[in-house]
């Protein structure tokens, strides 16, 4: 499904240091998810069914849990981590985050259950399946290459996160208020994506101007 | 007057100098003819390739040398005698060094077989002390004696004791001056292996200065002239075909194939560059890998060039080889349009315009550079470039599919799928499965209505059809054609429904579409059929057109039928490769509701059947009438039948007069034969053997071949015929490049004249591969499986619904490594429904195959793999160590988790609430299904044989690279999360160290898990064969 531009980004130059920063929203309808029934080792995860962790939107429907990254722009090293996810209480934790090409991000099982751990590229294309039988117990992997990975447990069909494997610094996953930021980006024209597993993608050019701040809002919508 | 002398008497009767200025003459024209000849043998054209073939060796090694003299260094002599000097005095000083660590080495061997004799006299010593000492202690043990004896072997023992602690530190430093010689010469021995790789560098660098510094007049000499008869280095290239000869008229001659003499590169590596070598025939073959090189299946020496190519062996000129434009036909057709001053659509050309275009194309080239021509006495040229592979045919038509040749391949599916085979006899292409369905009970599934306007145009109803228009044909339309083609097409009609059997099915309970819409998509339909309307023509190759499109089925069959079909499509066709999927009646019901909601194509909905003319009718039955009767019989026959009979009769015989038989089960013409000409060996067909009518074709094979399958009635353009007479083939509407692939399959049956050797014969292992893939291609196996690494084709409609590919149907992976032969046996006789993985929604069908089908892919799949066949061998008994780690370590690892260990295990989980979806299969079943040594082979790398399974991968790859894999779980065992595992292996396997390296070793744990994995639910072993313990062989024998 693409998705087509539906607002213009506004570009507002500033006059403090360089950075990209907006907010990602929702528009158009909003999808309506069924919760995931709990239905194997009730005795560690709970009984009760899981709303699904897909959409979290603020009032104004600012839209958590999207990528947003910045084609073409250079300088410094992606962040060095330390990366981590946990599952507990049978999910992830955390639900989505960008992690760097390359390094290893450590995998932890903090429950008395199996989890096993089954990243695959946003097409399914399997990048590893690794199991964590034991509680306390963590596999270390890197990610090689970049862009959106699927991590989900087999054992545990409602179990999922996501991750953004960025090769720059220039990456991030959008907070509770749809809000993200990328302080240090050289002037000049970007391509902004914005990605979300269930809005799929979008695509808007910024410009930054010579010492100033570019605003890039985003809307994402289920249209086409 | 004085007389003249009279001459001196003559003894010949010519006159010498008559005779001198005759041969002065002669000699004189016999010296440029001579030089002509000369000048015309040394001027040959395959002479001036071959030169050219040096200049481009000789550049191309020269740059060769530029480039490796630059990578090497620029003084690579230098620099190799430099380190050959280094390397020397390296060697000596090594030399030097061993000498002395051997000798060190000899004095400590020495040292160490001093003492270890005292130590041994010692022992000796000893032991005769204690011997004294024990018999004296037995005889009296408080005499002084006693206590002598005792005093002194106790003297004895010390100093024996001391003596071996002697030995034990000789022995050290022995082993330690033995490690360190033994080093050494390891040093020496690569250092002089070094020095012997460097020599033969420097060695192979001078052949090639010297090769390159080779002189050129001696080449020029040798290939001059005249003096070319001695030793030249161009000449004629060739090789003996054994086993090949040419059919010369009741002669056969040896085959021997000079392509090379031209074709020299094709052998060579290095010449591949297009741009750098623009002459194709002093390129390298593009597929070494498969053709001309020795180490390919189809070597040079043995296959020469013409056994694939066709074209005529001994020939060293290029029109006389029979080499074959790819277009000869756009360029006869460009020909036609210059010399008519118009187009094909009447428009005036442009002459210059055109005369360009001919002369770009293959044809207009070769015209230009080699006079070429078509050559009318060559019976058989070379195939054109486009039909190649049509050469593969001559000797692979005994497989069941041609998977590196696409073309052929691609030919060969729509030659068995159009059921061409069926009309036409064509050998290897025997005994395949009807292409068209049984009308035996026509009546219980369609309507007549329906089945006339399909008889019009099949395709209007359904755009992938494998059926051929029959009618409405250019060679019918005239007006009384139309009538015609009306009247037969009612009469066919009405013959089938006359003779079929009329069972009546209920209809189903009304189903739900939405419903039946999921369980199509999920359930395994789309592995086999489309579901796509549309009036554009469909190409019909590919694995998800092997069944009918499913549209416009309301118009076609009654949901009763449709329910009973996709019960047990067998019922009703007992021949249809249409599998039983074990639907329930209420899926039946919702899957009919959908069918019969889809679309119907607008052409077919507006179009009406056909009535018959009667008077046509008539004229038609008294025509027939009148072959075997009287006039007036003929007459009176006639009136006596109703026009229901007259319909029925004209049926039949219209049936006969178009074989409709040869592809669908008819009543009535079970024993008759097909009409079509056989095929077996029209690659030999002599082209004047064929009508080419009035249609402005060129004369060769394949373009007569591409009108006829293109438009297959053309060659009655222009002719008059009755209507027994016109030509009768059907219209396949094929594209051009699917007429390409027929024309590279048909133009490849040719004489079985390829010796046994060459032939790709069916035989052996060979035999059973393409047995089973015969089968795989007729159930269209590859529709849901990746098969050989091809096919699934159902993911692609997996992808369109949105449906996880994790629940696609298994990739087939070494299959015949994995299950045992027996379980596949019984798998295949009758597959249950989530018997495997009950998660899949999609299911495996029930084919019905015969015996002899399942014991051909059993085969074929052990075969391919190398597995033992039909049995595996039986395991007798399970190491108990390693089936008590496999089992511990099972419990840690928390296999269980998924894989239920019994049936009462499965059971007790769903009652948990699980479902099938998230379970794995149950290992109960696993030593009844799998083979004994794949099972630690899946759980070492469940990763590689099938690709996306959940599966976790336990023992994960050092790195991309390697193969190694690595066991996590030892650096792991030392954590608190895995201290009961390790007090368990501890106990198992007697100590620490050896708990260690049981864990660290991926093979030992998952051959360990593989023992625990068949022992569950396996009687034979847990009973009484289960080896003693160690625990109870020491009870038994105390």
């Amino acid at each position: 499904m693409r998705l087509r531009p539906i607002l213009l980004a506004a570009l507002l130059p500033g006059a403090v240091a360089a950075q990209v920063s907006g907010r990602v929203t929702l528009s158009g309808p909003v999808p309506k998810l069924a919760a995931r029934p709990v239905i194997s080792d009730v005795a560690v995860c709970g009984r009760a069914d899981r709303p699904s962790p897909a959409l979290v939107l603020g009032k104004g429907r600012e839209l958590a849990n999207a990528f947003v990254w910045l084609e073409g722009a250079k300088g410094g090293d992606p962040p060095k981590g330390p990366f981590r996810i946990d599952q507990k209480g049978c999910a992830f934790e955390p639900y989505a985050q960008v992690v760097s090409k390359g390094v290893p991000v450590t995998i932890l099982n903090s429950d008395p259950v199996l989890h096993n751990v089954h990243a695959t590229t946003v097409t399914g294309d399997a990048l590893f399946n690794k199991a964590i039988p034991v509680k306390g117990q963590s596999v270390k992997e890197p990610f090689t290459t970049a862009g959106v990975v699927r991590v989900k447990c087999d054992v545990h069909a409602w179990m999922n996160a996501w991750l953004f494997v960025a090769e720059t610094p220039f990456a991030a996953v959008t907070d509770r208020g749809g809000r993200f930021a990328f302080p240090g980006v050289a002037p000049g024209t970007y391509r902004l994506h914005a990605w979300h597993e269930l809005l799929g993608e979008k695509v808007q050019s910024v410009v930054v101007p010579a010492n100033g701040v570019a605003r890039a809002d985003l809307s994402l919508s289920l249209a086409d | 007057m004085a007389k003249a002398p009279p001459p001196e008497p003559i003894d010949h009767h010519y006159d010498i100098a008559k005779l001198t200025k005759v041969f002065a003459i002669v000699s004189i024209l016999v010296l440029p003819a001579f030089g002509w000849m000369t000048w015309q043998d040394y001027g040959r054209d395959w002479k001036s390739w071959q030169k050219k073939f040096v200049e481009n060796d000789r550049k191309r090694t020269r740059e060769a040398l530029r480039g490796a003299a630059e990578k090497i260094d620029p003084d690579v002599e230098q620099k190799y005698l430099d380190q050959k000097r280094e390397g020397a005095r390296e060697l000596r000083r090594n030399r030097a060094a061993v000498a002395e660590a051997e000798e060190k080495d000899r004095k400590a061997e020495g040292a160490w077989y001093d003492s270890d004799q005292d130590f041994r006299f010692k022992k000796a010593e000893m032991d005769t002390a204690r011997y004294v000492f024990e018999t004296r202690q037995k005889e009296d043990p408080k005499s002084s004696a006693t206590a002598r004896a005792k005093a002194e072997y106790e003297r004895l023992r010390a100093a024996w004791q001391e003596s071996q602690r002697t030995e034990q530190a000789a022995k050290k430093a022995w082993d330690g001056a033995k490690a360190e010689s033994a080093a050494l010469q390891k040093t020496k021995k690569d250092a002089e292996e070094a020095l012997g790789k460097l020599d033969e560098e420097y060695d192979r660098f001078q052949a090639k200065l010297k090769t390159l510094k080779q002189n050129d007049a001696f080449y020029f000499v040798r290939n001059a002239p005249i003096a070319d008869m001695l030793a030249p280095s161009l000449r004629i290239q060739q090789v003996q075909l054994d086993g090949l000869s040419n059919d010369v008229n009741f002669l056969r001659s040896q085959r021997v194939d000079r392509c090379v003499t031209c074709h020299i590169a094709a052998e060579k590596r290095g010449f591949e560059d297009k741009q750098k070598y623009p002459e194709s025939v002093l390129r390298t073959h593009p597929r070494l890998d498969l053709f001309v090189d020795s180490n390919s299946p189809h070597p040079y020496a043995t296959f020469g060039c013409t056994s694939c190519h066709g074209g005529r062996d001994r020939a060293t000129d290029f029109m006389r080889a029979g080499h074959m434009p790819n277009d000869y036909a756009a360029y006869e057709k460009l020909q036609e349009e210059l010399r008519a001053g118009r187009d094909e659509k009447g428009m005036p050309v442009d002459e210059d315009a055109l005369r360009e275009l001919m002369e770009e194309t293959q044809t207009g080239r070769w015209m230009k550079a080699y006079d070429w021509e078509i050559d009318k006495f060559n019976d058989l040229p070379m195939y054109p470039m486009k039909a190649v592979e049509a050469g593969c045919f001559r000797c692979h038509r005994g497989d069941a599919g041609h998977p590196k040749a696409a073309k052929l391949d691609q030919g060969r599916k729509l030659v068995e799928a159009l059921g061409c085979w069926s009309c036409h006899r064509m050998k290897g292409l025997e005994e395949l499965p009807k292409p068209g369905p049984n009308l035996a009970r026509l009546a219980a599934k369609t309507t007549p209505e329906w089945t006339a306007r399909w008889l019009v145009n099949p395709r209007a109803f359904r755009n992938n059809t494998k059926m051929p228009r029959f009618f409405y044909l250019e060679n019918f339309d005239t007006p009384s054609g139309h009538k015609l083609t009306d009247t037969m097409i009612a009469g066919v009609t009405a013959y089938l429904f006359e003779k079929s059997g009329k069972d009546a099915y209920a209809p189903p309970a009304k189903g739900d579409a939405a419903r039946g819409q999921t369980l199509f998509e999920n359930v395994g339909c789309q592995g086999c059929h489309v579901s796509e309307p549309g009036a554009e023509r469909r190409v019909m190759d590919g694995w998800r057109q092997h069944g009918p499109n499913l549209i416009g089925l309301s118009e076609k069959v009654t949901p009763g039928w449709l329910a009973a079909w996709l019960k047990n499509p067998k019922a009703y066709n007992p021949e249809t490769r249409m599998p039983n999927l074990r639907l329930a009646d209420d899926e039946i019901a919702d899957l009919v509701a959908y069918l019969m909601a889809r679309p119907v194509q607008p052409e077919f909905k507006a179009s009406h059947a056909p009535k018959a003319d009667p008077a046509e009718r008539d004229a038609l039955v008294s025509d027939y009438f009148m072959q075997t009767r009287s006039v007036v019989d003929a007459k009176a026959d006639l009136a006596k039948m109703s026009p229901k009979e007259k319909d029925v009769f004209v049926g039949e015989k219209i049936i006969a007069h178009y074989g409709c038989y040869a592809c669908h089960n008819i009543p009535g013409f079970e024993k008759a034969k097909p009409i079509g000409v056989e095929l077996s060996e029209w690659g030999n067909k002599p082209v004047h053997l064929l009508d080419f009518g009035f249609v402005h074709v060129p004369h060769t094979r394949a373009d007569w071949l591409a009108q006829k399958v293109g438009q297959p009635r053309s060659y009655d353009r222009e002719k008059v015929k009755s209507f027994q007479e016109k030509l009768k083939m059907p219209q396949f509407s094929l594209s051009p490049a699917e007429i390409e692939a027929v024309q590279s399959t048909v133009l490849g049956m040719q004489k079985d004249d390829m010796s046994d050797a060459l032939t790709a014969r069916a035989v052996g292992a060979r035999g059973a591969v393409e047995a089973g893939r015969r089968i795989v291609k007729d159930y269209n196996c590859q529709g849901c499986h990746v098969l050989e690494d091809k096919g699934g084709a159902i993911r692609e409609a997996m992808t369109a619904n949105k449906i996880d590919l994790a629940l696609a149907p298994p990739i087939i992976r070494g299959e015949g490594a994995k299950v045992q032969s027996e379980w596949l046996f019984s798998f295949l006789h009758g597959p249950k429904t989530g018997q495997i993985r009950p998660w899949l929604k999609v299911r495996m069908p029930t084919f019905g195959l015969t015996t002899d089908q399942i014991n051909s892919l059993t085969a074929y799949f052990a075969t391919q793999d190398k597995a033992r066949y039909p049995f595996d061998g039986r395991v007798e008994a399970l190491d108990p160590r390693s089936r008590a780690a496999g089992a511990a370590t099972f419990v840690s690892l928390k296999c269980a988790q998924c894989h239920p260990t019994s049936q009462d295990a499965f059971a007790q989980a769903l009652k948990q609430g699980k479902t099938p979806a998230d379970l794995a299969p149950i290992l109960a079943a696993a030593h009844t299904r799998l083979r004994y040594d794949w099972i630690a082979d899946w759980i070492k790398r469940p990763d590689e044989w099938m690709p996306g399974t959940r599966m976790p991968t336990n023992f994960p790859k050092v790195d991309d690279k390697s193969d190694t894999r690595i066991s996590p779980l030892a650096p792991a065992l030392d954590t608190p999360a895995f201290a009961g595992l390790k007090k368990e292996l501890v106990a198992i396997w007697g100590s620490e160290a050896e708990a260690k390296a049981y864990i660290g070793d991926p093979d030992r744990v998952t051959k360990a898990l593989r023992d625990h994995v068949w022992s569950l639910g396996n009687d034979f072993l847990t009973a009484p064969t289960a080896p003693k313990t160690r625990a109870a062989t020491q009870v038994a024998s105390h």
